[in-house]
């Protein structure tokens, strides 16, 4: 074990406990260790296999290094043994695709005699070790173990400096409901499932999906945010998909679309609630199949990309409605995530709010301290329908009329003085869906217009066959 | 990104307050997004529209002279369901605020029996009802 690793991995758990979690360092079992052996040789790479087999590890073999470049591209390996002579495609190459992949894949440069100044510069270019041929069985055992720790005790590290340094900054907030927001933020850091936000507007569910981003294995691939209801469907897709050549008039040249750019990263699809029944067809072939057309293109291109989608609708009640399809739904909500509006955290509006000022009086190069005490009664019993965004826009308001180093209620917008705004939101434990409220609504009617259809459904503004239709599905589902 | 696209201030029956009007105004220029104001009248048109238009205008007018962009539209018939048709046919409002009936929404809670009170609590965004504070 390298001793720096194992002094910063006691020096972490110290810190951990200090925090209440005493999880221990749980040794991998060999068989979750995947392996791909590469050589050209096809005896050498039959004996390597058994050596390997033997350990426990799950062995993938390869005698050709284009089939395994192939390989690399799409799927990850904890070790790589390759030879680094493989004729069109050397050693080299694949260590630099395995490491695109996942950097912290550990490679062992397998050579034969007269190409270990080769091996060298691979060790140097990021290779864990190499071995010279004749292979020695329990040399390549020490070394595929040794890799494999190392590999081990970085994603520890990793996982444990998430646990106890990241704070999410941008996240403000120590309400209960924050806090189980950052707690599943760090428990889905290992995974790859998409996520579906749900929240108010205003309630910070981009600044959540870029958090996710920033701690999952892609953070240092790109986060590309994009707003469904923003631009057209034909503009959203030229956009998102990318073209080729001559698609459409006007295009002179090919273009790679969004989501190809952001390959091996995330993407955010806010409002995805509003996005039309053919892109919602385009999407969900992104996510099933995990590949693009480009518009006007013959063949799908591969995208590795993560889904993080958001709404402030409720998309079980557009499946419900036959206005969103049933099959994304599922896909986009594999895991969710709900932000709560900022009435319903009130505890954290003075720790927002001081936030905001900071930033504010900042940028406006002011020396402003705080809130007088009816600046902040004022701040935290107003409702925010506009949620957090209000409250920033408030305060920055604020900031540019403060006259002293003290924000006061003269400062704050006229409503907030003169009006009580009582807001009220739907209850998020037992929201119903469009159809139980459409349900609901015909059997009023039918009550208030004493069970007359025709009447009935000249209230509801439909025909009669529609209301027989809808009462008939309601008498067949009870 | 714009979060708060539109924010719908509702009326009935030709019932205006204007501190819905302002703080809509406020809302709306606070959070840089356009205004939508909807009357909902019971009944069919019968020849009155045109008294409920200019009232409506007046609204639209003083919108417009605040600098913030906004559109109106009066809907007649069943309250609820010209309501519901709203919602499912245009975007969804981010916001709505209830500018009509004071004793509607307040902060002890919701007249029962009032036919918003019975769907506001089922739509997707937050419903505020503004009143002037006694001094």
């Amino acid at each position: 074990m390298d001793i720096r690793y194992s002094i910063f991995i006691n020096k972490l758990e110290k810190q951990l406990s200090a925090y209440g979690d005493r999880e221990g360092i749980i040794p991998v079992p060999t068989a979750s260790i995947d392996l791909l052996i590469v050589d050209d040789e096809e005896i050498a790479l039959k004996n390597l296999e058994r050596i390997m087999h033997k350990e426990g590890y799950q062995v993938v073999t390869e005698s050709s290094g284009e089939r395994a470049f192939e390989l690399l591209k799409v799927r990850r390996f904890d070790v790589v043994l390759t030879d680094l002579l493989l004729g069109s495609i050397d050693g080299l190459e694949l260590m630099a695709e395995a490491k695109k992949k996942d950097a912290e894949t550990e490679v062992i440069i397998i050579t034969g005699h007269g190409s270990v100044d080769g091996a060298i510069e691979a060790t140097k270019k990021g290779a864990f070790h190499y071995l010279q041929k004749p292979i020695r069985p329990d040399e390549v055992r020490s070394i595929v173990r040794q890799a494999v720790e190392k590999r081990r005790l970085a994603r520890r590290v990793r996982d444990l400096e998430q646990k106890i340094g990241a704070d999410f900054p941008d996240i403000i907030g120590n309400c209960p409901k924050i806090v189980s927001i950052k707690n599943l933020i760090r428990q889905i850091s290992d995974s790859d499932a998409n996520v579906l936000i749900t929240g108010e507007s205003g309630t910070g569910k981009e600044l959540a999906a870029r958090a996710i981003h920033q701690t999952s294995r892609r953070h240092e691939k790109r986060f590309l945010a994009v707003n469904c209801a923003s631009l057209t469907e034909e503009l959203l897709a030229n956009e998102l998909f990318g073209h080729e050549k001559d698609a459409y008039t006007g295009a002179t040249q090919a273009k790679a679309g969004l989501l190809e750019s952001a390959h091996e990263g995330t993407v955010f699809l806010d409002e995805v609630g509003d996005m039309s029944a053919a892109m919602q067809a385009k999407i969900l072939r992104v996510v099933q199949e995990k590949e693009l057309m480009r518009v006007g293109a013959t063949t799908a291109i591969a995208v590795d990309i993560r889904i993080i989608s958001a709404t402030n609708k409720d998309l079980k009640a557009l499946c419900a409605a036959g206005i969103f399809r049933q099959d994304l739904y599922f896909r986009l909500n594999v895991i969710s995530m709900h932000l709560p509006s900022l009435s319903e955290r009130i505890e954290d509006i003075p720790l927002l709010a001081a936030f905001f000022l900071k930033q504010s009086a900042k940028r406006a190069e002011k020396d402003i301290r705080g809130f007088s005490d009816q600046a902040l009664s004022l701040l935290t019993t107003y409702g925010y329908p506009g949620n957090i965004r209000e409250l920033e826009n408030i305060i920055e308001r604020a900031v540019a009329l403060a006259k002293t180093e003290l924000i006061k209620a003269e400062d704050l917008p006229h409503d907030l003085k003169d009006f009580h705004a009582f807001t009220f939101r739907r209850r998020t434990g037992n929201m119903k869906t469009l159809e139980e409220i459409e349900r609901e609504y015909i059997q009023w009617v039918l009550g208030q217009v004493g069970h007359n259809k025709s009447e009935a459904s000249k209230v509801l503004g439909i025909d009669r066959v529609s209301l027989y239709r809808k009462l008939k599905r309601t008498v067949f589902e009870e | 990104m714009v979060e708060l696209k539109k924010i719908l201030i509702l009326f009935e029956d030709g019932k205006i307050r204007k501190e819905s009007i302002a703080y809509g105004i406020e809302l709306g220029r606070r959070m840089d997004c356009s205004l939508c104001v909807l009357m909902l009248m019971e009944g069919t048109e019968k020849g009155n529209s045109s008294i409920w238009e200019s009232v409506l205008n007046g609204a639209i007018k003083t919108i417009d002279d605040e600098g913030i962009g906004a559109e109106c539209g009066i809907r007649y018939g069943d309250k609820t369901s010209e309501f519901l048709k709203f919602l499912a046919v245009g975007p969804y409002p981010s916001a709505i605020v209830w500018g009509s009936n004071a004793g509607v929404i307040t902060e002890r809670g919701r007249k029962p029996g009032h036919w918003f009170t019975r769907v506001a609590e089922n739509v997707g965004c937050p419903v505020v009802s503004p009143t002037i504070k006694k001094k």
